[in-house]
């Protein structure tokens, strides 16, 4: 998957798609010991913006006041 | 002269069709007794005295029978020879009712049986009836207590009903002609809808012009809807036989006219209702909807991201099992040759070779001495 320049910019599904991606070639035997390291590292940073989103995706949602049920 | 016809001809039973009557002020009545035997005409004078008059009264009201022109009679009397002129002339003591109305009853059938061969018994019936009559033209005797009955019941229904009157004989000689020529007329007015044709009670032989053939099809070719309210209890006329509707008195014919309107006022508003009940039932279930999808949105706005979370902390720990840095605090660590290939296998080692051996923290290097498989 093409990486974006500012993960800033990188949507929540590209996100975790990329991360799952990530997975299953950390998953793989023949991985390369060399890139393993960067692919963590990507993994990891692609954790955070997940994170970041929902927490925001939370702030944001409970701030929306909803119309009573009845 | 009348021993002698009364002892002949005492109680001797005559019948004939009753031609012109005068009614007197001392109470008796003369008529008389007309047989038309194939052009020859007799006619009988008739008296039928006040007492004998009284005495037959129960009888004729129970049949509903009156002695007027054009009726048929089957008198009992005794001939007699009166006044100075000798006028011989027959004083009746008794009628049989059945006779009458027998002849009227077959003359009636006659009638019927002709208007319906001609295609017009039910030809009124056929006319248009609006669904809100409120032009009505009133064939009737003017001041009359059928009208005044009539117009009360209209007026007391709060409806606006215009109404035009025709002032007519309801009885008597010309009655009929003059009943069929107002409805002729008011058939043809633009501002009239239906057509009301009323009277009060009488009896049988008083309601004899609405038996009249004339009439009848002038109602029946009116081309406006005829309603009857010809005050009798039992029995109906020609007129409502062939009548859009007939109704037994005139407050019940202006019952009948109201009730059309009414009818269409209470489908207009049952219909009315029935689509406010649609359109709140509609706006309910749509009220429904909504607060469902906001009960929904509630618990929905949470548990999705909990679910994200939950999917990320899931691939974040799964990530961690995959960190070579933490696998490598926990004792593990990759080895490299000279040429920086991880050796994966014993294969790959030879004696003497240099390699390096990268932990958590750092590296060491170190010469094999010896490789066992």
């Amino acid at each position: 998957m093409p990486r974006k320049n500012n993960d800033a910019e990188t949507g929540y599904e590209e996100a975790v798609s990329e991360l799952e991606e990530i997975l299953a070639e950390l998953s793989d035997d023949d991985i390369d010991v060399d890139h393993l390291a960067e692919r963590v590292k990507r993994a990891t940073e692609l954790v955070k913006v997940c994170r970041d989103r929902i927490a925001a995706a939370r702030l944001e949602v409970k701030d929306i006041e909803l119309p009573d049920e009845s | 002269m009348n021993d002698l016809l009364a002892r002949e001809f005492s109680d001797v039973w005559v019948y004939g069709e009753v031609g012109k009557v005068t009614n007197a002020a001392s109470g008796h009545c003369y008529f008389d007794l007309i047989e038309d035997d194939d052009g020859e005409r007799s006619v009988l004078a008739v008296k039928l005295f006040r007492g004998v008059r009284q005495s037959l009264a129960t009888k004729m009201k129970q049949h509903q029978i009156d002695i007027v022109s054009g009726i048929k009679v089957r008198i009992r009397g005794t001939p007699d020879v009166f006044g100075k002129s000798s006028s011989f002339g027959f004083k009746m003591n008794d009628l049989d009712p059945r006779f009458t109305l027998g002849d009227l009853a077959a003359k009636r059938e006659d009638i019927v049986n002709r208007l319906k061969k001609d295609g017009l018994y039910d030809r009124n019936r056929r006319t248009h009836l609006p669904l809100v009559p409120l032009r009505i033209g009133v064939v009737t005797s003017k001041g009359s207590a059928a009208h005044a009955d009539f117009m009360k019941t209209l007026e007391q229904s709060g409806i606006g009903f215009q109404v035009s009157l025709c002032d007519v004989r309801v009885q008597g000689d010309g009655a009929a002609a003059s009943v069929a020529v107002a409805i002729t007329h008011l058939a043809m007015r633009d501002d009239v809808e239906l057509i009301a044709v009323i009277r009060g009670g009488g009896s049988k032989t008083d309601l004899a012009a609405f038996d009249d053939e004339a009439l009848a099809r002038a109602v029946a070719l009116c081309t406006k809807p005829v309603f009857t309210g010809i005050g009798h209890e039992v029995d109906t006329s020609i007129v409502d036989e062939v009548a859009y509707s007939w109704n037994k008195t005139p407050t019940a014919c202006a019952i009948a006219i109201i009730d059309r309107v009414n009818d269409f006022v209470l489908r207009v508003e049952t219909a009315a209702q029935r689509m406010a009940n649609v359109v709140l039932t509609a706006l309910a279930a749509a009220e429904r909807r909504v607060a469902d999808a906001v009960g929904q949105l509630r618990t929905l706005r949470t548990t999705v991201l909990n679910e994200a979370k939950a999917r990320i902390d899931l691939l974040a720990s799964d990530l961690k099992g995959h960190d070579p840095v933490v696998l490598m605090r926990r004792g593990w660590s990759i080895t490299h040759d000279a040429d920086g290939r991880v050796l994966k296998s014993v294969k790959q080692a030879k004696k003497g070779v240099e390699i390096t051996t990268r932990l958590a923290d750092g590296t060491i290097g170190s010469t094999i001495r010896e490789t066992v498989s």
